[in-house]
């Protein structure tokens, strides 16, 4: 039976990569309007 | 527990509750992917597909995420456009980038999947297009957002490009059903049960539950986001009057 290696692999590596993308942009994205708003006393 | 929407309405009460939400989603979400990476990696090879099984434990949460997505991107948007509330925009705003990101894994990883069993990397049937469809409506409401400068104006605008986008939702649902499409028809949600193998069956529902989780704590880290990025350009321009 076939390994289908090159299908799966890269299948998993590109939902790997995306789920990073989105964690990585949605933390950065909270964390450096946090600070923006903490600067002018907004966050709370 | 998980408190009403109307509660939630409140952004103090939003903050509060998101702050130790958004990270326990996280952790339920990486569970439920570990044990569901286990089952969906230690079951059998199908009697057809084969070892690209694999790849619809990934490709069909990642389907079902997309069309619920824009349903809370739809719903977000109609509360945006009625009662006006900042939350709400907030929150359709924040939805439609996962949206897109969950669509692109559909298309992605349907097209890994079906070149070693269609013998083809795309075909214009109706589901896959139907799903193409679906990720353009999240990029021209991305698009649509950030070529308006007036927040307000570019919200209504992007609202009701979502809600008239909502016509595609059930297309892409029965597109299987009302024509003959290459795409196999539903084989968990439908009159008598699930056909797919218990061993299957299982990893799906495992990763369907921890995609659902990822989307919860991301959507809310997102929304939070704009809620201090709302804040603080107020803050900015109240100073900048002053």
């Amino acid at each position: 039976m076939k390994s289908y290696a090159a299908y799966i692999w890269p299948a998993y590596g590109v939902t790997a990569l995306m789920f990073l993308v989105l964690i990585a942009s949605s933390l950065a994205h909270a964390r450096r309007w946090r600070k923006k708003a903490e600067a002018r006393g907004q966050a709370k | 527990m998980i408190p009403a929407p109307a509660f939630l309405a409140n952004p103090e009460r939003f903050m509060a509750f998101s702050r130790w939400a958004a990270p326990m989603f996280g952790v339920i979400a990486a569970v439920l992917a570990l044990a569901g990476l286990w089952l969906g990696f230690t079951a059998p090879a199908d009697y057809q597909q084969g070892l690209t099984v694999r790849i619809m434990f990934i490709h069909v949460p990642a389907a079902w995420m997309s069309m619920f997505v824009y349903g809370c991107l739809g719903i977000a948007s109609l509360l945006a456009l009625v009662f006006r509330h900042v939350l709400a925009d907030a929150a359709a705003q924040a939805a439609a980038p996962l949206g897109a990101g969950f669509t692109f894994l559909a298309l992605v990883t349907g097209s890994l999947w079906g070149r070693p069993m269609w013998g083809a990397w795309w075909v214009w049937d109706a589901r896959l297009t139907s799903v193409l469809v679906l990720f353009l409506l999240y990029i021209a409401y991305i698009a649509l957002r950030a070529s308006i400068d007036d927040e307000a104006k570019a919200g209504r605008a992007a609202a009701i490009l979502a809600l008239v986008g909502l016509i595609n939702l059930p297309i892409v649902h029965y597109s299987v059903t009302w024509w003959n499409t290459l795409h196999q028809g539903a084989s968990v949600f439908r009159l008598g049960g699930p056909t797919l193998a218990t061993v299957y069956l299982w990893p799906l529902l495992l990763m369907s539950l921890a995609y659902t989780a990822a989307f919860g704590s991301l959507w809310l880290v997102r929304i939070r986001g704009e809620v201090w990025r709302r804040r603080a350009e107020a803050a900015a321009l109240r100073a900048a009057r002053a």
